[in-house]
Formats: C-alpha cells, sequence, structure tokens
C-alpha cells in the first residue's frame, strides 16, 4: 500500500471552519482582518512557483492508495498569540476535516495546539473514537519537542497508536511563539524554507537527548517536509556525543540513533535533494536507515509522486520507500472507505 | 585516607571482581604506599603495558590501549559515573571504578574494562591485582570477559 503523507489540504473560506463553532466564537473570528488571511496561510513559506495560487480544498493526486491530509492553515496556529481562540480554531478546523475530507483514501490529521498540551490530549482521544483521523499533527510551538511540556500529548498518542506527525507552517523563524531558526531572523521567505531542515534535527535531537523516546517508545514521529539527506551525518553525531558524555544524559539509555531508527521517520520531499551527486547510495547504506523514509509528495505544491521515487531511487528502494508509510502509519491504512 | 577507602591491606586484597586461579605468576607492580591515588603508573607485566591504578575503590590494572582509537589509557582519569536513570534525573555511582579515555573520553569500567553503557563494543583488558605484605602483583593473563547475551551486546565497533 502506497501512503503519500504530505498532501496539504486548505479551505477557500474561514467561515466553512467558523460554522463549527458556537455563535460567540464565530463572532469573535467574523472580522476581515482575520477572514481575509484566509490565502497567507499558505503564502508564509515559498515553496514553489504555486504560491501565488488559490489555496486548493481537496486533494487529487493519482497513485497513492491512501493521502495524509496536511491542513496548512491549522498549523500557523504555532504563531498565534492567543492560544485559547487557537483551541477554538482547531476545534473547528478538525470537525470539518472530519466531514468533509475524510474519505476513507483521504484521512485527516488531527491538529493540536502546542502551547496547551491538556486540550490537546484531550483533543487527540475525542478525535481518535471517530475513527476517521490518521495521525496527529503537533505545530512547532516555542518549547523544544523533547520537553516534559509535551507529555501529555505523548501519552494520548501511545494510548490512541497515532503517529505525530511535525510539519512547518512557514511561521518559524518569523513569529514569536514558534521556533526560531538558527542565527537570527531572515528577511525571506525564501531563506527561511531552505532552512527549515534545522528545526527537523533541533527536534530530533532534543527527543533523543531529553529521554523523550527512551520515555515513550511506542510514540512514532514524523518529520514531514524537512528533507531527510541529512539523517546519516546526524546520527553520527548524536551517536559520537552520547559515547563521551553519557553521563550527563543518563536516561538515554542506548546509543541515540537507536531511539531514531525505530521511532522517527522522515518523508521524501524534496527528493531530488538525496538523490543528486548518488548522496542516496552513498549515504543511506544501511536497511535501518532506508527503512526512515516515507514517501510524501508535498502535493499541491512542488511534488513528487510516486514515479518520481522510482525514478530517482531505482525499482528496488523506491518501491521499499513507497511502502515504509504502513509501519508508521497503521491507524491511516486501518481507515476504510 | 577518605572513609570509603579501604582502611586495611587485608580489604584491599582481591579488588578485581574475578577471583582467579593461582597467584603464583603474578608480577611485581610496586609498593602499596609508593602509590599516588588515581594516578596511573605504566608497567610493563608478561611483555605488555599495563595501566596500575589505586582509587577510592581498590587497586586496579587495565591495558594501556584504547579499543577506541588506541589512546593511551594511563593518561585516563578516575571518575564515577551516572547510573541509568529516569529523566532529569542523576544517581553518581561508581566513585573511583570508572576511567574515561584521554582523548574521546568514552568511559570504561575499572573492574572489567567493559565500556560503559554500551557506547563501544571493544573493551580494555583488565587485568586481576594481589595485594600481598605490602607490595602490589598483577596477572599477566587478561581477566576472560563474560559475554553478554547476543540481545544486550551494543552496536558499535571499536573505531567507530
Ligand atoms: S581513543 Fe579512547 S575514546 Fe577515542
Amino acid at each position: 500500500m502506497i501512503i503519500d503523507t504530505d498532501r496539504h489540504v486548505a479551505v477557500t473560506d474561514y467561515r466553512d471552519v467558523l460554522a463549527y463553532l458556537d455563535k460567540s466564537w464565530q463572532k469573535h473570528f467574523e472580522r476581515k482582518e482575520f477572514l481575509g488571511s484566509v490565502t497567507e496561510a499558505s503564502n508564509h513559506i515559498r515553496v514553489s512557483s504555486r504560491f501565488g495560487d488559490e489555496p486548493v480544498s481537496a486533494a487529487a493526486l493519482p497513485e497513492a492508495d491512501k493521502v495524509l491530509l496536511m491542513p496548512h492553515q491549522a498549523l500557523t496556529v504555532n504563531g498565534w498569540a492567543d492560544g485559547v481562540a487557537a483551541t477554538e480554531f482547531l476545534s473547528g478546523f478538525n470537525s470539518l476535516a472530519r466531514d468533509k475530507w475524510s474519505s476513507g483514501n483521504n484521512v485527516p490529521v488531527i491538529v493540536v495546539q502546542p502551547g496547551d498540551p491538556g486540550w490537546s490530549a484531550a483533543e487527540i482521544r475525542r478525535r481518535a473514537a471517530e475513527h476517521v483521523f490518521g495521525a496527529i499533527a503537533l505545530p512547532l510551538g516555542a518549547g523544544l519537542l523533547g520537553t516534559s511540556h509535551y507529555d501529555p500529548i505523548y501519552e494520548a498518542a501511545a494510548e490512541t497508536g497515532l503517529a505525530i506527525i511535525v510539519h512547518f507552517s512557514g511561521v518559524e523563524g518569523l513569529y514569536a511563539g514558534a521556533q526560531p531558526l538558527g542565527g537570527g531572523v531572515h528577511y525571506s521567505a525564501l531563506s527561511r524554507q531552505v532552512l527549515m531542515s534545522q528545526l527537523a534535527e533541533s527536534n530530533i535531537t532534543s527527543l533523543a537527548f531529553e529521554g523523550t523516546l527512551e520515555k515513550f517508545p511506542a510514540v512514532r514521529f514524523l518529520f514531514s517536509g524537512f528533507g531527510f539527506s541529512w539523517l546519516p551525518s546526524l546520527l553520527w553525531r548524536i551517536d559520537r556525543e552520547w559515547r563521551t558524555f553519557r553521563y550527563d544524559v543518563p536516561w538515554v539509555k542506548h546509543a541515540p540513533s537507536k531511539y531514531v531508527l525505530q521511532q522517527v521517520w522522515l518523508n521524501t520531499w524534496p527528493l531530488k535533494e538525496a538523490t543528486i551527486d548518488g548522496d542516496w547510495a552513498r549515504h543511506f547504506t544501511t536497511d535501518a536507515l532506508r527503512s526512515r523514509i516515507v514517501f510524501g509528495s508535498h502535493s499541491p505544491f512542488d511534488g513528487d509522486a510516486p514515479g518520481d521515487v522510482i525514478k530517482q531511487l531505482g525499482p528496488d528502494d523506491g518501491a521499499l520507500i513507497l511502502s515504509n508509510g504502513a509501519a508508521l502509519l497503521p491507524r491511516v491504512e486501518a481507515v476504510t472507505p | 585516607m577518605s572513609e570509603s577507602q579501604p582502611s586495611t591491606l587485608a580489604a584491599l586484597r582481591r579488588t578485581d571482581p574475578v577471583a582467579g586461579p593461582s597467584t603464583e605468576d603474578f608480577e611485581y607492580v610496586c609498593e602499596y604506599d609508593d602509590m599516588v591515588l588515581d594516578e596511573f603508573r605504566s608497567v610493563e607485566i608478561g611483555g605488555r603495558e599495563v595501566c596500575v591504578v589505586r582509587t577510592l575503590a581498590g587497586v586496579f590494572a587495565i591495558g594501556s590501549k584504547c579499543p577506541h582509537q588506541a589512546a593511551n589509557m594511563c593518561d585516563g582519569a578516575i571518575k564515577g559515573t551516572m547510573e541509568p536513570s529516569e529523566r532529569n534525573e542523576y544517581h553518581f555511582a561508581q566513585e573511583g571504578e570508572i576511567v574515561t579515555c584521554p582523548w574521546h573520553g568514552y568511559e570504561f569500567s575499572l573492574r572489567t574494562g567493559a565500556s560503559v553503557g554500551g557506547a563501544l563494543k571493544g573493551r580494555l583488558g583488565a587485568y586481576q591485582i594481589e595485594v600481598r605484605d605490602g607490595a602490589v602483583y598483577c596477572s599477566p593473563r587478561r581477566v576472560r570477559p563474560e559475554r553478554p547475551a547476543r540481545a544486550e551486546r551494543p552496536a558499535r565497533k571499536a573505531g567507530e
């Protein structure tokens, strides 16, 4: 089964989301600054020449059996100052995803609020019981993912068997509240996009060294849209430091790469960066490493199709990567039309 | 002498964990009183360089070559370590039973030569010591390590 782990989906009018809120919250959000920002969520980060296009309301890429739907507009709550409003908005977004986008083959994620782990854990349990969601999207809030702040979310993830998807919203490195990029604030969306992989490296390192992967062995993480060519060197570096400074993190009971190679996945977009100059063949030399990469098209932005995976990685590795998603996302497979 | 230091020579006998067979062929190292706490002394035992040290936990002898990239362990530092723990908890233990390599700081048990926490597959040689009549003697044979069950073996090879 081919699962596309990174298909973007959006609303064209926020009133579709507000319809799920009570009247008072609808009135709170119904102002032209907010309603008019509906196209902005796609524009915080320029990922393609389709930058100026209208947001798409449905997924439609052939060749995948199941599609995990990522509503990137909902992810931008990591830049909101009002965390309470963010939970209301997400509650509406999750309901809309259930009613409008879920079709058995199209499986939405539950988007949670990084600033409110208690609400998020309750939302995960409530939505998991609806049996249409395939994973949890955790936007990157202020704290690194290894901190105990997120424990309630990880407990709910472990309990429900839903993987956690980490995808940037585009406001990282720009708005206070979302995670910053290294060095400082960049002027352009282009710079931020180029450097987003820093966030994945940073949070994977945090999950490993804070002992979070050790504490929650059943929780699976997918870092989506961050590229993957950097993974082998990161694993070498974290193991190298752990061997020297293990006594500083005695709660990390094995080489950190061992946890990452069991609990963390990355998806293929952008595929080209790892296949130029034979990098894939040179660095992804073990089954353990190759098992970490799952297919994600990043559609409808500049995306890769399953055929591109076969073309660029060859028939054997291509087929392997296209089938890896099943281990990461058993609940996506289980959702039936 | 600190409280945890063995107070009599008798207490120092057999500081190593593995009771070996005969100690007849043990080779003379030095007088016990000449040993400076936590300072290695390099000696040739059985034609090989061995690093002998007196610590708060006893007298130990290890092979001089780090299994990682062959640093001389006689330049190592005597330490304790943090035992495996829950997140954000530290439990200091094994004071005087751990040596760290001078090059990359990997920790090894002075008692067994094993890499602490399974960080490295390779191990240091460990030699049995006997303190007899105020003098320190060292076995010319390495203590044979107990093989861990297959599943427990660390994944990294020496040199990685
Ligand atoms: S040479 Fe000893 S730890 Fe590297």
